[in-house]
């Protein structure tokens, strides 16, 4: 009687347990967001010349007209009213994730419509860019430059040819060159001017020997 | 008795099977993508190149620079004790001993700051903490500390204070501003007395 009562009892907590576990697996749900891109590929992408958009390029798209693309303003609302770029869209970028954002941008991949992204300058839309470009949104792209640069762009205002500064990589002097002129200035005027100073050490004699510690 | 223990067994058997064939988690430490967006949208990995200036001259042990620019650009200058880790290869394992670190505040650096800033964001993806961006990069560094821009008369009294941190800064740093303006009170004849001793020392304790 009593091994019949302690079966029972173990099939039971047997089940129990089961039971825990299923329901786990039942209420667990996928998470909400995956990254489709791994790292490395990310790497890969950032080579890819193709995922940025030259404010040339920019300007010719916006003056042809032709919409085979939608334009993301990542600034604030305040910035985004006071002027942006043609059609463009405000989404801020902490409202990426956010209900309506995400699927602004799961729609626009399943029309695989290109979506240009652009921020202040070029670092404010690369992050979003990255981030998007690793959840598996292949039709992302970046507004090299950003809206600062691209509204000096207008006509007269700047001679963006010659002054490519949209390129943020590009050291803008020879780094090397600077520190080497100035460090040779820097010995020469030295050389002229500095006497040599008079340092005159006074050594400490010893009137007695040390009785010495411990 | 028997029939429960093999009962056990079974359970205890499915159960691994049910775990041999659950689906690879590919990287644990992965940050979740709700989190790297914020931690893109956070700005606080940025920081100034004054203070960067600050605490390499301060010699601060707690600080290491890292230049993500190709091998042949950091050969020929690179900021003083910096180590190079090209852009390509950060997410190799043999530089996570660098890049991971919870003892030293990691700096990241390029000619600008977007090679730096994607960098920071590959790593962030793996988690690792106590990385910053030099805002500006290289560029910056050059215009602000290495040639400081003397502030106009009617400016706060901050700005002529960033502006001597500053000419300071690029003469510690090997640029060349405004040389003449500190030579010239280097004939000073320095007189070192030391103080002598009266009396015999009579041994510590």
């Amino acid at each position: 009687m009593k091994d019949i009562n302690r079966t029972h009892r173990l099939t039971r907590a047997i089940i129990v347990f089961i039971l825990i576990i299923v329901v786990g697996f039942i209420t667990l749900k996928p998470p909400k967001f995956e990254y489709g891109l791994s790292e490395n590929e990310m790497l890969k992408e950032l080579q890819n010349p193709d995922n940025t958009v030259l404010p040339e390029q920019m300007k010719q798209m916006l003056s042809s007209g032709g919409k085979q693309y939608l334009l993301v303003d990542l600034r604030n609302p305040y910035d985004f009213s006071r002027g942006h770029l043609e059609n463009a869209i405000n989404i801020p970028v902490s409202e990426i994730l956010s209900e309506d954002g995400f699927s602004f941008f799961e729609e626009s991949e399943k029309n695989s419509v290109n979506v240009i992204l652009y921020g202040k300058n070029q670092l404010e839309a690369n992050g979003p860019w990255m981030f998007l470009r690793q959840l598996g949104f292949n039709n992302v792209q970046v507004l090299a430059g950003g809206y600062d640069f691209f509204h000096q762009l207008e006509p007269g205002k700047a001679d963006y040819i010659h002054k490519p500064n949209y390129i943020v990589e590009e050291p803008v002097m020879n780094f090397s060159e600077f520190i080497d002129q100035s460090t040779s200035e820097n010995i020469k005027s030295v050389t002229e001017q500095v006497k040599p100073e008079n340092v005159i050490p006074i050594k400490r004699e010893k009137k007695s020997g040390t009785a010495g510690g411990c | 008795m028997s029939r429960t223990y093999i009962l056990l067994t079974i359970v205890a058997i499915l159960g691994a099977a049910v775990l041999v064939f659950l689906p690879e988690k590919k990287n644990q430490k992965e940050l979740d993508p709700e989190k790297l967006l914020m931690e893109i949208n956070n700005s606080s990995r940025y920081l100034s190149t004054d203070l960067v200036a600050h605490r390499l001259i301060e010699k601060d042990p707690s600080i290491l620079l890292v230049d993500v620019r190709p091998a042949a650009q950091y050969g020929e200058y690179a900021l003083p004790g910096a180590i190079n880790i090209p852009l390509e290869q950060v997410l190799l394992i043999d530089n996570e001993g660098y890049l991971n670190r919870n003892d030293l505040e990691i700096v990241l650096y390029s000619n600008g700051d977007l090679w730096a800033d994607q960098a920071w964001i590959l790593c962030a993806r793996r988690g690792y903490k106590n990385l910053y961006v030099l805002k500006g990069g290289l560029n910056h560094w050059f215009e602000s500390i290495m040639q400081p821009k003397s502030p106009s008369p009617g400016s706060p009294s901050q700005d002529f204070d960033m502006y001597s941190f500053r000419l300071a800064a690029s003469q510690y740093f090997g640029g060349g501003a405004n040389i003449e303006t500190n030579t010239e009170n280097s004939t000073e004849n320095v007189i070192i007395k030391r103080r002598e001793k009266k009396s015999v020392t009579a041994g510590g304790c």
